[in-house]
């Protein structure tokens, strides 16, 4: 590493870094040159805004030339077969012909696949990462609208404002300003506010919208404390993707881009994706209360500002197909495809500086601790400390709950690195990744509580870095941690009736005689982790997980369990749906739990995808080989 | 870029028509837009992409599988946009080949016209490292390898034309991003 680079050498290396080329040595002095080079760092952010410019175009000015270029390559007669013939073999429909709900399969739309990754969200999610560690304070006022929450009352208005200070004071106010039909109607009132130590919310108390109005209104609000906070604990969460929306589109890199609109004035890139990988935004004015639910599948289109990256708009929209209605009602919803179930506008915003009184929050309801103690930082576990630190500066360091912990932020971003001599909760399924030449660890990807975490099992301890940084950073950072990490034992569990070990997820399926490989999975994806288990009897079934890199918020991405040993659907009162499988033997579709099971040739098999839909199940099913 | 399913890629070179369409969608969007970055107008740029596509129905029994697929297809691209450059050059017919008009009725942003046409203003030793890497989204080595450069003649090449649009659009690209 040069101890020292000079402007022009500098801003070459500026402008590549932009572009992920350059080695962690540069990027380093690239920030020590920054640090004190206030010309550099204007060349930086002008550069930032020529990249941009170029990279996120509206995708629709393109036009489609298939036919003509078709006719000139000289093939005449039938049109192209569809994708799936070749993926298959075999057309989707003809393996899944519902048998109790026809309509179901019938309606799905085949072929195409979701468009791969564009340049234009990649520089979208770069300007959002880079927005979000420079953001120091921020105020912001929104109004909501929400339609079907309650078939009595058709629409609610919600006005809300919110409040940062870099990286954990938080502040949101919801008030409800809905005229309800009659006073038994709680009002939905939310107030959460969060600071370094305390954390508080207060929600109406009452019971669920489906009992509403019948059903007692207790008076007032529940409120609840926590004191001693954690530092970023997810269990007393700041909702912060209102402010800009790093979880939703910086983590899933998975939404296309519509174009450029004005939105009050500001100029903004409009986006849209599927509500499953809007939750940390949609859910963000909705820590508590009462609201209507959504199906993964609607649409979620956001307003971003251009400059800012602040969403200044966004709508939930509800999807069309059957199953879609199908959930609706199950849900006891009335909900018409393409209709706007919720908007949320901003009516202003800025970064002010905040009095810290805004962020004092009370000692009320149920009260619990986090049993957190501030300790110096050079006093706590200091070879826990990572050396390559992306950019965070230390923040706050500390002990409780069986942990020392260190925190690092840098505007919203931050990371937290904690020691304990408990073991990996959930390290069995995660993906193992390799730190060094001898060095092991256990990566998840974020849940809605839970940010990315790497488990670095010590031989005396066990460190986990949780953070919102992306996946590879995050993992730079954790090979920079001073401790060799072990293997998880390839035998998880051995007793008298049962053993499970872990299996390397790339060749777990080919091991077997009777697993099979699926051949087609959404984008995304890829097997994390394998357990094979056997049964004293003989039994076998392996489970592969498959993950998103960066997030999974609802439930485990997708498990694919495959088993000789079970010969029969086992009867389930659970609300289910016949599916023909390819070979004409049944096979079910829970919609609750989101899992399609059959019989294969004498192999029991079941796709459980609680995030996505019956389609996606169907595609991965009919591409096992 | 992800790559085509291998079964889509083989039926394509065996000649399946179907398979060939199945590639000519997924990446018809990337090759238009690297010849309109190249060329600078929606004709030439239709054009173009239509005999790239033709070009590589008739190379790809030859495609080998050693580069990436979007590798192998964009560097036939980008050879078909030269050749027109350089027919044009001969034909004198450079000047002025900015379109006066967007002729898509999608309402094309103003920040993204200014933006093109000062990316047409670069000379092309410039312009085609810059396009290849902010349009296309190429890597600096996949663009080194197109372009058979030292990677850091990439790296300050596209660092020298992203300077020039910086000056070229200086302030305007805050004042016409908030009226588009």
């Amino acid at each position: 590493m040069r101890p020292e680079i000079r402007c022009d050498e500098a801003r070459v290396e500026l402008s590549a870094r932009l572009d992920g080329e350059v080695d962690d040595a540069t990027a380093r002095s690239i920030d020590d040159h920054l640090s004190t080079c206030a010309p550099c760092t204007r060349h930086e952010a002008s550069l930032r805004r020529i990249r941009t410019a170029l990279r996120v175009q509206p995708a629709q000015a393109v036009p489609d030339l298939t036919e003509p270029i078709m006719q000139r390559v000289g093939v005449e007669g039938p049109r192209a077969r569809r994708r799936d013939e070749w993926l298959g073999g075999v057309r989707v429909a003809s393996i899944a012909a519902a048998v109790a709900a026809l309509l179901l399969v019938a309606s799905l739309p085949f072929g195409g696949g979701p468009p791969p990754e564009s340049a234009e969200a990649s520089e979208i999610t770069e300007e959002i990462r880079a927005a979000a560690q420079a953001l120091d304070t921020y105020r912001a006022s929104f109004s909501i609208v929400e339609r079907g929450w309650n078939e009595d009352v058709g629409v609610r208005r919600f006005s809300a404002r919110v409040w940062f200070d870099a990286p954990e004071e938080f502040r949101l106010q919801v008030r409800d300003l809905t005229t309800y039909p009659d006073d038994r109607w709680p009002e939905n009132d939310v107030d959460l506010v969060a600071n370094a130590r305390r954390w508080w919310i207060a929600e109406p108390s009452t019971c669920p919208s489906e009992a509403l109005p019948s059903c007692a209104v207790s008076e007032g609000s529940e409120e609840r404390t926590v004191v001693q906070r954690q530092p970023f604990d997810g269990t007393s969460t700041l909702p912060t993707d209102i402010i800009v929306p790093l979880e939703t589109l910086a983590s899933s890199g998975d939404f296309s881009v519509l174009g450029r609109e004005t939105v009050a004035g500001r100029s903004t890139i409009k986006v849209a994706l599927p509500y499953r990988q809007a939750i940390p935004l949609v859910g963000a004015l909705q820590p508590g209360g009462l609201w209507r639910g959504f199906h993964p599948l609607d649409r979620v289109e956001i307003w971003l500002d251009d400059e800012t990256w602040f969403p200044l708009r966004y709508e939930v929209i509800a999807d069309a197909s059957t199953e879609r209605s199908m959930w609706a009602e199950l849900q006891g919803m009335d909900d018409r495809g393409g209709q706007r179930l919720l908007s949320v506008r901003a009516t202003s915003f800025s970064e002010p500086p905040l009095p810290q009184k805004i962020f004092d929050a009370p000692v009320r309801g149920i009260v619990r601790s986090g049993g957190f103690h501030e300790r110096p930082f050079a006093e706590t576990t200091a070879w826990i400390a990572p050396s390559h630190l992306a950019r965070l500066r230390p923040y706050k360091a500390g002990v409780g709950g069986g942990f020392r912990t260190l925190t690092y932020t840098s505007g919203m971003t931050w990371l937290k690195v904690t020691s304990s001599r408990e073991g990996a909760i959930g390290a069995e399924t995660a993906e193992e990744v390799k730190l060094g030449d001898d060095s092991f660890a256990y990566y998840q990807p974020a849940t809605e509580e839970l940010k990315r975490r790497v488990d670095i099992l010590g031989r005396h301890s066990h460190i986990q870095l949780e953070s919102n940084l992306a996946r590879s950073t995050l993992l730079k950072v954790a090979s920079s941690i001073d401790v060799p990490g072990r293997r998880i034992p390839h035998t998880l569990e051995r007793d008298g009736q049962r053993t499970v070990v872990r299996l390397d997820p790339q060749v777990a399926a080919h091991r077997s005689a009777f697993s099979a490989t699926p051949r087609y999975l959404p984008s995304g994806y890829q097997a994390s982790a394998a357990l094979l288990s056997k049964s004293q009897a003989g039994g076998r079934t392996l489970t592969i997980y498959y993950r998103r890199k960066e997030a999974e918020y609802t439930g485990d991405g997708i498990r694919l369990t495959q088993s000789p040993s079970i010969k029969l659907l086992a009867p389930s009162a659970e609300q289910s749906f016949g599916v023909r499988m390819r070979d004409g033997s049944k096979g079910r579709w829970f919609p609750e739990r989101g899992e399609l099971e059959w019989i294969d040739r004498g192999v029991y098999r079941s796709v459980t995808l609680p995030s996505l839909d019956l389609e996606t199940a169907v595609r991965i099913a009919q591409g096992l080989r | 870029m992800e790559d085509p399913h291998p079964r889509v890629l083989a039926a394509a070179r065996g000649g399946d028509a179907g398979a060939f369409e199945e590639l000519v969608r997924i990446y018809q969007a990337d090759i238009w837009r690297l010849c309109f970055h190249l060329l600078g107008s929606h004709s030439l740029a239709d054009d173009v992409t239509q005999d790239a596509f033709v070009r590589a129905f008739r190379f790809l029994p030859r495609y080998r599988g050693d580069a990436k697929f979007s590798t192998w297809l964009f560097s036939i691209a980008r050879n078909c946009a030269l050749d027109e450059l350089r027919r044009a050059g001969r034909r004198k017919r450079m000047e002025g080949v900015l379109e006066a008009q967007p002729r898509r009725q999608a309402a094309e942003p103003t920040l993204g016209i200014e933006v093109r046409e000062a990316v047409a203003e670069l000379a092309l030793d410039l312009r085609e490292p810059l396009v290849l890497i902010d349009v296309m989204g190429q890597s600096y080595a996949e663009v080194a390898e197109a372009m058979q450069l030292p990677l850091g003649t990439i790296k300050s090449r596209v660092h020298r034309a992203r300077g020039l649009l910086a000056h070229a659009l200086g302030d305007h690209i805050r004042e016409t991003s908030n009226e588009a």
